[in-house]
């Protein structure tokens, strides 16, 4: 029984475990979104000090698969997530507001991805993490 | 009934595999202005950019012990994005987006099981390249309003008090 369960999961593990990669995006974002101390184009790099706000967000794709088995039945649930680059834009407009000559500042970028493969199924995640702040631009 | 609980929990850690990486990019050596939306801050002269070329860079990320000891916790791809726009005669980068993945080296199973073996996000960072229209002939045309006001006092110092109706 116990092979049985182990095989079934490693046989949908094969099958399934090529989840889409998390993509970060913020192209719905009407200013810019700046990395790096270097704010417009032929400038020198300056630090943003006139913070209004901050926001943070992540997108996560996920995929996970778990088998229940008892004597009468087997039940294998599969879960799966995928968010989009909209979570980003969403944080940073929220963090906007009305300010349309703002500088947005992205000040850390964490990526994670991990791949668990359990006795009675599997999980299976990226994800992309951004903290960043709204400042007044001159 | 604790001990069958720390048997269970053997168990489970001996058969079962987990890896990965986690880890922070870093942009704080950018030359350049680098933006995720479509948009540019740049010297009031400039009306547009135009892409001259695409930016595509692959970093992979480290972790050992089931994902939780980064072993390049903290990568700077200011570097790497500097060479690209330099190479490409660029400005700056627009639109710029970050893809994580799973590494194949991830599902190795039944390798993946030990803690010693290594984990890995693939990082995939692409956008497109500009630069500004008119930047140098523009350039000489830039005035500060220092530089106005001293033009125009030279003027009026020249001229009288103003001109004569």
């Amino acid at each position: 029984m116990f092979r049985v369960r182990y095989a079934c999961v490693l046989a949908v593990a094969l099958m399934t475990s090529c989840i889409a990669p998390t993509v970060m995006k913020t192209s719905n974002v009407t200013v810019p979104v700046m990395y790096g101390h270097v704010h417009e184009i032929g400038a020198e790099p300056a630090v943003l000090t006139d913070l209004k706000s901050g926001f943070s967000a992540k997108a996560e794709s996920m995929l996970s698969v778990s088998v229940e088995e008892n004597e009468y039945y087997s039940e294998t649930t599969t879960y799966s997530q995928f968010e989009g680059a909209n979570k980003f834009d969403a944080a940073i407009l929220t963090a906007q507001g009305t300010c349309h000559q703002c500088a947005v500042q992205v000040h850390n970028v964490k990526v994670g991805a991990y791949h668990s493969f359990l006795i009675a199924g599997l999980i299976e995640a990226n994800w992309v993490r951004i903290d960043g702040g709204i400042y007044n631009y001159e | 009934m604790s001990k069958h609980i720390l048997i269970l929990g053997a168990l489970c850690l001996t058969l079962s595999g987990c890896t990965g990486a986690r880890g922070s990019l870093r942009f704080d050596q950018l030359d350049y202005p680098v933006s995720s939306s479509g948009y540019l801050y740049t010297p009031e002269a400039i009306t547009e950019v135009v892409v001259v070329d695409q930016m595509y860079l692959s970093v992979n990320l480290w972790g050992i012990g089931w994902s939780l000891i980064p072993l390049n916790g903290k990568v700077d791809v200011s570097d790497l994005i500097n060479y690209r726009i330099s190479a490409a005669g660029g400005e700056g980068i627009i639109n710029l987006s970050i893809t994580t993945d799973n590494c194949g080296i991830n599902y190795v199973w039944p390798l993946n099981m030990l803690p010693v073996w290594p984990g890995c996000v693939a990082v995939g960072i692409q956008g497109d390249i500009v630069r500004g229209v008119g930047l140098s002939d523009a350039s000489e045309e830039i005035h500060t309003v220092d530089e106005v006001v001293e033009v125009l006092l030279a003027a009026v110092s020249e001229h009288g008090t103003g001109p004569s109706r």
